[in-house]
């Protein structure tokens, strides 16, 4: 008997896709009968995802922490009427998104429109991570990352909640328009504005 | 082998094209399209290679570590959560939001319900008063005012035209002038 041909890379992502969503789907269905292992299984797919999504948008690690504890706790509050009509992570990330979009308006508002771009992520200098590289390659490494930030930073926050999506959480853009409650035509609209200024700002870089 | 021809993607709205194609998300298909058509279109290509750029330097900007207690910190939140009643849990929002706002919020928003109160009840009273009924005589009036300018009117035409007998009505000014 022949081997069964593997199924080619799209339909395994896909079919991944599939499997990942119904297992969180089932999780959350047991967390809501009141099993917290289930819970615990969840924060451990997600935590990593939705703390630098909101690390991104904030730029600022204790505060994000805060946030994607918010998120956590909100699921948590509401695991009696979940019912799962939607993706997992699409809640998880419109949570997550609407608290970073809020307090980012906050924030702005305490402020007073002051530029966030004169100062670094958490109102420090960000430790240079030692990872055996030499001092120089550290400095051109931090320096990008920095103008990097800055870009992103600089973009509207429905853009910069965009990209952050597609780049950092290969989100698909159905689902970016579900976080966001925008229609799909609108996302790629956003993408297209939110790179075209990236690429202006770092033509630099390239 | 891939025949078809690729319509230019900046040129019908479809740059998310190229965006896939550098994310690397693009299938097979299209991407064997997409890069036939950027041999003969020079604006796709450069814009292709200024994005994958773009796209990679972008991969330096690292997430920081997560705190070592950050579950704990949550368990800890959602015992606190647990232990708090039901409608204590529904109150709190409001009283965080109330004591987030500064004095004058919540005083703004009772003088905006008190101002819709008060206006719903002059409505109120307004349609509850009867209706005045139009007064006939003020009619009449502009009647008998209207036809005394016009026979003003008539006297002043008679001392201005000659042929126009003193004691003769409009009519008959008309036929001697014929």
């Amino acid at each position: 008997m022949s081997p069964q041909p593997l199924p080619d890379d799209g339909v395994q992502k896909d079919m991944m896709a599939v499997a990942t969503l119904e297992r969180d789907a089932e999780l959350m269905l047991r967390v809501r009968d009141g099993d917290t292992e289930s819970f615990a299984l969840l924060l451990e797919r997600h935590r990593s995802p939705v703390i630098h999504f909101v690390y991104r948008m904030v730029q600022n690690q204790p505060v994000a922490e805060e946030l994607a504890q918010e998120v956590f706790l909100r699921v948590y509050r509401s695991r009696a009427n979940y019912e799962p009509t939607a993706k997992f992570t699409t809640w998880l990330f419109r949570i997550a998104s609407h608290l970073a979009l809020n307090w980012i308006r906050d924030r702005r508002h305490e402020r007073g429109q002051e530029s966030l771009d004169r100062e670094t992520p958490d109102g420090m200098a960000r430790q240079v991570s030692d990872r055996g590289m030499s001092k120089e390659h550290a400095m051109v490494r931090e320096s990008k990352f920095e103008e990097i930030r800055r870009a992103i930073h600089s973009l509207p926050e429905k853009q910069k909640a965009a990209v952050l999506m597609h780049k950092y959480e290969e989100m698909e853009y159905s689902q970016i328009a579900a976080v966001l409650e925008c229609s799909e035509s609108a996302v790629k609209s956003l993408l297209f504005r939110a790179y075209e200024s990236l690429r202006a700002r770092l033509a630099h870089m390239a | 082998m891939i025949n078809a021809k690729m319509t230019c993607p900046l040129q019908t709205d479809n740059a998310d094209v190229l965006l896939d194609y550098c994310a690397r998300s693009l299938d097979a298909e299209r991407k064997a399209m997409l890069e036939k058509h950027m041999e003969i279109c020079a604006v796709c290509r450069e814009m292709a290679s200024a994005q994958s750029q773009i796209w990679s330097a972008m991969d330096s900007y690292e997430a920081e570590a997560i705190s070592a207690d950050f579950d704990r910190k949550l368990y800890a939140r959602i015992e606190e959560m647990e232990r708090v009643p039901a409608w204590e849990r529904f109150w709190a929002p409001v009283r965080e939001y109330l004591q987030g706002q500064p004095a004058w919020k919540p005083v703004l928003s009772v003088a905006a319900a008190s101002a819709v109160f008060l206006v719903v009840i002059a409505v109120r009273t307004g349609v509850e008063q009867p209706m005045i009924e139009p007064n006939v005589n003020i009619i009449d009036v502009r009647d008998v005012e209207q036809a005394e300018r016009a026979l003003e009117d008539l006297e002043m035409l008679r001392q201005f035209d000659p042929l126009v007998p003193a004691d003769s009505t409009g009519a008959n000014a008309q036929k001697e002038v014929l």
